[in-house]
């Protein structure tokens, strides 16, 4: 039996991988540089003390103030993704419904667009104006006898938080989501319909699940998105409501106690934080997309 | 009485008018197409029959009952898409169980009825597959299939075949007319594809502007065509101008020359008509002074078993085509002189 020679790829596939190793080189040198060295560094920076390797400052974690920080942290995030996820969600979806006016959705769009990227100290600025405990509408509710503050609420917590949060959040997820809603084939609604389905049966059988893999993903983005807000919180509260952003900051650079290795450990928890979440991620998804052409 | 009555239905977009006043009757088991160019309201027809668009005047009456404002759900009636209308998230037999689970059906029935009709469109080892590692010809079928699930009491397909290949669309098209005789289900078919509409239908409609142009059985649609529109639309024809010139002897004068046509007979002398012959009715031969007319051959399309000759015919420019088998066409060259004949009984003469 004779053997025939391997065939060798042509120029064109070897000048096509070349083109692809060009433009994706500078990509995977900045994440290299940008990405992995740091994570890296903040590894080693961790688990080393003055005295050489250590695992005093990744135990620091369980301590009370750090518990908490995470805590809060992450229960923030998930309401805050919640939050941004069925309001921009139900924004979206209303938005591209057939027969609203034409304009609105680029209006919209225009708008999340740049409410989605205002956060920090700005607007953290534009709340307490509105509705810190002397902000605008706080005031205006004062004087029809509606005192906010009295009832219990106020900015500077964690429902504040909540809600100022939603306002870069829910736009956000309209820009996100919008592409996955357009992507729900009108056959798919009129063929539920004429089989025998009500609108319910649709979204619960159809409808959703499409969307599923799609609201996952934007849940993650949001949460990673309110997880690792900083300035925001920080100009808000000034650091009562313990948050690890803020936590790594005050560690850094604060006036009291300046410690690299708890600060990089800090911020080797909210990545373990952030791959646990994506792992569970990765599970849902699988399953719930199993349907899905990969 | 008619199973499905299309009364005097009308439809306008704006200012554009795209159905007007259109009655059409269905008996009960009857495959009938809409055939029509594109705009010409046959989708919208068939999306105000499944209850998807709401007509401004005139009513949709099934088996007796006015249907006209009844939600699509409460319609009972199964619609295959252009394409793409599959569920994707559920597998072959989910999509075909859908309207039986949104039934509330117990499962068991379900299961045994989703494996019937996948059965009945030659699907049945696919039933665990997802929509996109079907092929666009059985995700057609799987379509079908979910429609038959629910026994429906009218099966509406909108241009189901227009996005398979050639080879697909004509297995398939075969495959739909086997199935709706073996079911009885009542059947409205759109499409735009005059082949598919004659060959699988009872009766066919073809529309024009929004109105019925004409509706008949594909045989009457194809050789008696009621105006110069489905002439055109449906089948080539040659289509010379004539004027009668006897109408007791059936003489048409075509191009200058007085011609046999046994439809001339009892029009009026000087009736101008467009003179329509179809290309398997034209017979080419050697240039002789019996020749009903003269022409040169100046183009040959070649089909496989048959040849088309266009033919310039002689002091015009107008043309007329003869099919013909392909081994006879082969000896006609392309330049040379031919005589052109038809039977009497052929032309199709429509008052210009």
């Amino acid at each position: 039996m004779s053997l025939r020679p391997v065939k060798s790829a042509g120029p064109l596939a070897r000048s096509g991988g070349l083109f692809t190793l060009v433009f994706m080189a500078p990509f995977l040198l900045y994440v290299t540089a940008f990405l992995i060295l740091p994570t890296l560094m903040l590894l080693a920076t961790a688990f080393l003390g003055k005295h050489g390797p250590t695992l005093h400052y990744v135990a620091s974690l369980g301590q009370g103030q750090t518990v908490v920080a995470f805590r809060n942290s992450i229960e923030l995030s998930a309401l805050a993704a919640l939050v941004g996820l069925v309001v921009g969600g139900l924004a979206a979806y209303f938005v591209l419904r057939p027969g609203m006016p034409r304009g609105l959705r680029s209006l919209v769009t225009t708008f999340g667009a740049v409410a989605a990227n205002f956060a920090g100290v700005p607007l953290a600025f534009a709340f307490i104006a509105t509705l810190g405990s002397l902000g605008m509408i706080t005031v205006w509710f004062k004087d029809i006898g509606v005192n906010l503050y009295g009832m219990g609420f106020t900015l500077y917590s964690m429902p504040g938080l909540v809600l100022v949060y939603a306002y870069f959040q829910v736009p956000l997820m309209i820009i996100v989501i919008t592409p996955a809603l357009e992507a729900l084939r009108r056959e798919w609604r009129e063929a539920a319909e004429n089989l025998g389905a009500s609108t319910w049966d649709y979204w619960r059988h159809v409808g959703l699940p499409i969307l599923l893999p799609s609201l996952l993903s934007a849940y993650i983005l949001l949460f990673g998105n309110a997880f690792s807000a900083y300035a925001t919180p920080y100009a808000l509260t000034s650091g009562i409501v313990a948050l690890v952003p803020v936590e790594i900051s005050n560690v850094l650079s604060g006036n009291v106690m300046v410690s690299q290795q708890t600060g990089a450990a800090l911020a080797l928890g909210m990545i373990v934080v952030m791959v646990v979440v994506m792992g569970i991620y990765a599970l849902i998804a699988r399953r719930v997309g199993r349907w899905v052409k990969r | 009485m008619s199973y499905l009555q299309l009364d005097a239905v009308a439809k306008h977009y704006g200012s554009r008018t795209v159905l007007r006043d259109v009655s059409i009757d269905l008996k009960a088991g009857e495959f009938v197409s809409l055939l029509g160019p594109s705009g010409c309201g046959k989708t919208t027809l068939l999306r105000i029959v499944a209850g998807f668009d709401q007509p401004d005047s005139g009513r949709v009456v099934l088996e007796g009952r006015d249907i006209s404002g009844l939600a699509p759900a409460k319609r009972q009636m199964g619609m295959v898409f252009q394409a793409y209308s599959l569920f994707p998230n559920m597998t072959a037999q989910e999509n075909v169980q859908f309207g039986l689970r949104v039934r509330r059906q117990d499962a068991a029935a379900q299961q045994k009825r989703a494996r019937e009709v996948l059965e009945l469109v030659g699907l049945a080892e696919h039933a665990q597959k997802y929509p996109h590692q079907l092929s666009g010809g059985q995700q057609q079928r799987v379509a079908l299939a979910r429609a038959l699930a629910i026994s429906p009491a009218l099966l509406l397909l909108d241009e189901p075949l227009s996005a398979l290949d050639a080879k697909v669309r004509v297995q398939l098209r075969d495959e739909i007319r086997r199935i709706q005789q073996e079911t009885g289900v009542t059947t409205l078919f759109v499409t735009h594809d005059q082949e598919e509409a004659l060959s699988i239908s009872d009766r066919v409609v073809v529309m024009h502007d929004g109105v019925l142009a004409q509706v008949g059985e594909p045989a009457a649609i194809y050789g008696e065509p009621a105006n110069i529109f489905v002439a055109r639309f449906v089948g080539a024809v040659a289509e010379l101008p004539g004027v009668v010139a006897d109408g007791s002897g059936g003489m048409v004068t075509v191009l200058g020359r007085q011609v046999a046509a046994s439809r001339a007979r009892g029009m009026a002398a000087g009736t101008r008509v467009y003179f329509l012959l179809r290309p398997e009715t034209v017979r080419l031969g050697p240039p002789d002074a019996a020749g009903m007319l003269h022409g040169t051959v100046i183009a040959r399309t070649f089909f496989g078993a048959l040849t088309s000759l266009k033919v310039e015919i002689t002091g015009g420019t107008d043309c007329v085509t003869a099919a013909m088998a392909s081994g006879d066409a082969a000896n006609i060259a392309i330049g040379s002189t031919v005589s052109v004949n038809w039977d009497p009984d052929s032309p199709r003469l429509l008052v210009a």
